[in-house]
């Protein structure tokens, strides 16, 4: 691994300041369960590290009409809030599918998010949750919508000198119906094969607001917006659900690479909405 | 003198001239220990493993834990290229960076041109100019800091000029295919007929073979299967990356290597060879190892390049493998692709099997000839195949080199031939468990290649796991999606190929308080070896398991081992360490003589004490004793010796025929998996819902310990059928050297294992034990998976691992007809 300096600033303007200083050579770290990996291997080389864990409030979930959740919270902390379990299951589910416990207890929403990968396994949920990324620079704060939050693999919608600090969430409506699956050959601790996650507003048998997202199927998180459009003020059944998880084939654009190939990541991301669609049906 | 390969057809077998295999001699020892059976305090009990207090507490020394005074840190440049010539090596600037102390190639390193076993093919850093896979070593360096050597690496330029590649075997064949290998440099220890020294078309090695009459057998047939099987590429993943420190003293001339290592003995013998040391100037050391499963077999090439950098710099010299490193070195189970034929009567009575195998050696041949034929042999003796008919190709390719991975083959045949068997079935309208039932073999059977077989518990496996897995109505229960499948394999305790001594010594010292120091040949590498050998302690001199201490294996302490290959070590430290306690009471008694000035002939040991036959008043401790011997009779300490060896020779042919026919085996062990399993038509993915497993591994010695060993056989065997496989790119890259994506099994997906123990008597060995580590799941679950795959939706897969995606693709093929 290749020497680096290393900082801990103590909080947030401290952080940016030094991201406004060493800009593209500098890496944030939080958990490292990414970084570390990738720095041993070689990919990243930083010669500057922040680490943010020392900043406090950054790491606290509070739940007061609406969510909040700080970068540097770890996917443990989500998995066993209390709060978080009451208020919005699906990402308690999701922080609890998210790895090997080892792993959950180290790795933060933030990273989780900032580094980027299709596959990442809170991007799809907090997209449908229409969940928010609070960014502080050296210009002050921004408010960026997570569905408008990732450019590509490995890039976000974030400058060199900017920093994620917190994730806001609208409370999700008790009648909400919502579903998470995640595939992988092993079921758990594995990186996802493809993921979906769907919060739906079932009326009188009439799907009036789906909210559908993909993890691992395009170079970004997907927005399954076509299964969206073609659900709206249909009736609930499973032909129909069936017929509109039909068009994620025709709107996700996989690649083939080590875990699968584009041809079965399309059949999976088809039978994942079915299912996760189903399962909302089927609910209460 | 050259010979050319191919053409090793062999017709001619010597006859066995002994015809017997239940002597009158057998029969004693078989009825002797099945008398005593169920006696025993210690033997076949739980007991705390020794080292797992210093485990749990994270007390115990692996081979990154040691640390030495000035000690440098080394690291291996390694080929980007899957075959490459070498133009030239730069090692200027990275000689030049502050920290570096010494970078080694083939120019500067005239001590070692050769490396490997058997056949050595290895050249030492690439020093015949040539890389053949991606991963091998072109260069080392020494240096201060691990990071400073990193950095060394890169400022080593090496000029390529890249060959095309060959990256499976049947391209290897091909006649325009490059060629890896123009000739075997060097072969050491094999016999006159295999001196192939010209390579032809890729082929390392080729035999031919029929035993019994493969016609009439074909002629006989009134059903036969045929078909193609590959088997994937898998790692041993053991949670301990492979390493040493090598620490040289210029002064004295001697050789230390701390390892991780199953077989220290033959890493001491091939370093001393290499490096012309004299044996007392070469010291292997190993304290605990993080698991090896035959992968940690011998001396290569970095145990090389940390000694002769440590020669170089007169510092020791640690070289650990990071992970990635691992999975591109580790000698792995390697590809191979198995066409198999069985041929069998109405009543399903098999009546001939042929094969036609390629063996993917990878890029050197290390000892895969050896693997191909005991494979073979393995293979006929689980069912009662009389006449045979064999021949293997084993090719150079230009990918990682195979190895000796647990089971040495046997999950590869089990892969092929456990699927053919259902087909038989099938064909034949039998229920499969009853074919594998009518076929197997049994005690006093004689095996095509003349094994004996004296203790086969291999019927009872198959009825007790299908009654504890209730197979009849399962089997015929049809439901959706889900099946049951039945898999058996055999292997064998210890292969005595050669001429030399391969058994074990074993020598207890009685101590002055009573307490006892075992010092024995072989190694514990996690396994459990240096536990059993403590448990015949505890059973024979009635001393509990905390006076007893296995001395950890140091070559420089410890009496000859041949090492952990062929399952054979328990069996034998056991034979060994019994044979030893046999000595030390012997000894105990005659000490106690000299005490009591009494006759020899009237006392007995029995309970940690000698005491007067009928007077058992009269007694004396074995402290008491131990504290006599040394301060009463001059030093003369109670040194208990036992040295293990076959009991009986005379059938054991020269094992230099060709087909190693004849080859001498200790025992057979046998085993018998059923798995049942739900599929996800829609996703592909295999859930498995019921695991039973039914082991013949002897008499039980240490219960825990075997449990352990069969949980992890089954969990490998579980991952090798479903998910772990070797990836490589199309420029023979891994692209999965990391536990993200080469998934090994984990606790959720593994459902509790059934474990039943038929402990049939080996009359070989003490207690009737024999082996166990490579019993069960290791090659009989991924065949009992994929038969209940088969059984739940109708397609057969050949190729594994099966979750997921191939199972998707079947259905479709399946579908387009």
């Amino acid at each position: 691994m290749q020497e680096f300096e290393y900082f801990e600033p103590r909080n947030i303007d401290e952080a940016v300041s030094l991201l406004v200083k060493y800009g593209g050579a500098a890496r944030v770290i939080a958990g490292g369960t990414d970084l570390v990996l990738r720095m041993q291997m070689g990919t990243r080389k930083p010669r500057y590290l922040i680490n943010i864990k020392a900043i406090t409030g950054l790491d606290d979930i509070r739940c007061n009409g609406e969510i909040r959740i700080g970068a540097t919270t770890t996917l443990s902390d989500m998995a066993t809030s209390a709060e978080l379990q009451n208020q919005c299951p699906l990402l308690a589910d999701v922080a609890r599918q998210f790895a090997s416990i080892t792993v959950a207890n180290m790795a933060t929403l933030g990273g989780n998010l900032c580094n980027a990968s299709p596959a990442a396994d809170t991007a799809a949920p907090l997209m449908v949750l229409s969940a928010r990324a609070n960014i502080s620079g050296p210009d002050g704060n921004r408010e960026v919508l997570l569905t408008d939050f990732f450019t590509g693999p490995g890039s976000t919608v974030m400058k060199p000198d900017e920093l994620l600090t917190e994730i806001r969430i609208p409370v999700p409506s008790p009648n909400d119906r919502w579903a998470y699956i995640k595939h992988g050959i092993r079921s758990v601790s594995d990186l996802a094969v493809a993921s979906v996650a769907v919060v739906a507003s079932i009326e009188q048998d009439i799907f009036t607001n789906t909210q559908i997202a993909l993890g691992a199927v395009a170079p970004t998180p997907l927005k399954a917006s076509q299964v969206e459009d073609a659900l709206k003020g249909k009736e609930a059944t499973t032909e129909n659900i069936d017929k509109a998880a039909q068009l994620i084939k025709e709107q996700c654009y996989p690649i083939s690479d080590v875990r699968a190939s584009a041809e079965y990541r399309t059949e999976i991301a088809y039978v994942l909405t079915r299912r996760a669609l189903l399962s909302c049906l089927n609910a209460k | 003198m050259e010979k050319e390969v191919p053409g090793h057809t062999v017709k001619d077998f010597p006859e066995i001239t002994e015809t017997e295999v239940m002597t009158e001699e057998v029969i004693e020892k078989i009825r002797y220990w099945t008398e005593k059976k169920d006696t025993y305090d210690v033997i076949g009990s739980r007991v705390t493993r020794l080292d797992a207090r210093s485990k749990v507490m994270g007390k115990a020394k692996f081979v990154d834990d040691i640390l030495l005074p000035n000690m440098l840190y080394g690291k291996i440049l390694r080929s980007p290229h899957a075959h490459a010539r070498v133009l030239s090596i730069d090692t200027s600037r990275a000689e030049r960076l502050p920290g570096v102390k010494a970078v080694i190639t083939a120019h500067n390193s005239p001590e070692i041109y050769m490396t490997g076993i058997d056949i050595r093919d290895e050249p030492f850093l690439a020093w015949d100019g040539k890389v053949r896979f991606i991963g091998q070593e072109v260069a080392a360096v020494a240096a201060t800091e691990e990071s400073v050597a990193e950095e060394a690496l890169e400022l080593i330029r090496v000029e390529y000029e890249v060959l095309p590649a060959v990256l499976n075997v049947k391209d290897a064949l091909k006649p325009d295919a490059p060629q890896i290998h123009d000739t075997i440099l060097e072969i050491e220890e094999a016999p006159e007929f295999y001196r192939p020294i010209k390579i032809k078309n890729n082929i390392a090695w080729e035999v031919a073979y029929d035993r019994g009459n493969a016609e009439q057998g074909l002629a006989e047939a009134d059903v036969s299967v045929e078909d193609e099987f590959n088997y994937t590429n898998v790692v041993a993943a053991y949670m301990e990356p492979d390493g040493c420190v090598a620490d040289y003293d210029t002064g004295t001339g001697k050789l230390t290597l701390w390892v991780s290592s199953q077989w220290p003995a033959i890493i001491r013998d091939t370093i001393a060879k290499n490096f012309k040391l004299p044996l007392h100037k070469v010291r292997v050391v190993q304290e605990a190892v993080g698991g090896a499963f035959g992968s940690k077999f011998t001396a290569l090439q970095f145990h090389h390049a940390a000694a002769l950098l440590s020669m170089r710099t007169e510092r020791p010299v640690k070289l650990i493998r990071s992970r990635t490193e691992d999975f591109m070195m580790v000698r792995s189970r390697g590809d191979m692709t198995i066409h198999m034929k069985l041929g069998a009567k109405k009543d399903g009575t098999l009546t001939v099997e042929v094969t036609d195998i390629l063996v993917d050696n990878g890029a050197y041949q290390y000892m895969m000839h050896r693997r191909s034929l005991h494979m073979l042999e393995r293979n006929d003796a689980l069912y009662r195949f009389q006449n045979i008919r064999h021949h293997f190709k084993n090719m150079y390719t230009n990918k990682k080199v195979a190895g000796t991975y647990r089971s040495f083959g046997d999950a590869q045949m089990s892969w092929a031939r456990e699927a053919l068997m259902d087909m038989l079935a099938e064909k034949l309208g039998m229920d499969p468990a009853d074919i594998r039932l009518k076929n197997a073999t049994q005690r006093g059977d004689v095996t095509p290649n003349g094994w004996y077989i004296r203790s086969c518990g291999f019927t009872k496996c198959i009825q007790q796991a299908t009654k504890a897995a209730n197979w009849k109505e399962k089997k015929s229960a049809k439901r959706l999606k889900y099946g049951i499948g039945i898999g058996c394999m055999c292997h064998e305790t210890d292969d005595r190929a050669s001429d030399g001594f391969y058994g074990t010594v074993a020598h207890i010292k009685v101590l002055e308080d009573g307490t006892v120091q075992l010092l024995i040949g072989e190694p514990e590498y996690g396994q459990g070896t240096h536990n059993a050998a403590a448990m015949v302690i505890s059973e024979e001199l009635g001393i509990p398991m905390e006076n007893i201490e296995v001395v950890i294996h140091d070559t420089d302490r410890v009496p000859w081992g041949w090492g952990a290959l062929g399952s054979r070590i328990m069996a034998q430290a056991v034979n060994a360490t019994y044979l030893a306690c046999q000595d030390t009471k012997r000894q105990a008694i005659e000490t106690v003589a000299l005490m009591l000035k009494i006759e020899p002939g009237k006392l007995e040991f029995k309970k940690g004490k000698v005491s007067v036959i009928g007077s058992p008043d009269r007694s004396q401790s074995l402290a008491q004793i131990g504290n006599y011997a040394v301060h009463r009779l001059e030093g003369s300490m109670i040194y208990g010796k036992g040295v293990e060896e076959r009991f009986e020779t005379e059938y054991v042919l020269k094992s230099s025929h060709p087909t190693h026919y004849g080859r001498g085996v200790d025992a057979t062990y046998y085993d018998t998996a059923i798995a049942e399993a739900e599929v996800d038509t829609e996703t592909g993915l295999v859930k498995l819902l019921n695991v039973v497993v039914a082991d013949d591994c002897g008499k039980i010695i240490d219960r825990t310990q075997l449990e352990g060993q069969v949980d992890g056989a089954t969990v490998q065997g579980i991952g090798a059928g479903l998910m772990e496989g070797i990836i490589l790119d199309d420029k023979g890259k891994i692209i999965n050297a990391n536990f993200d994506d080469y998934r090994v099994p984990l606790a959720t997906n593994v459902p509790p294992i059934e474990k039943i123990f038929v402990e049939s008597i080996e009359p070989g060995f003490a207690y009737g034990c024999k082996g166990g580590g490579e019993s069960a799941g290791i090659g009989s679950i991924a065949p009992a998976i994929a038969n209940a795959i088969y059984d739940a939706i109708g397609v057969r897969i050949k190729t594994p691992p099966l979750s997921g995606e191939p199972i998707l693709k079947a259905l479709a093929e399946a579908r387009e007809g």
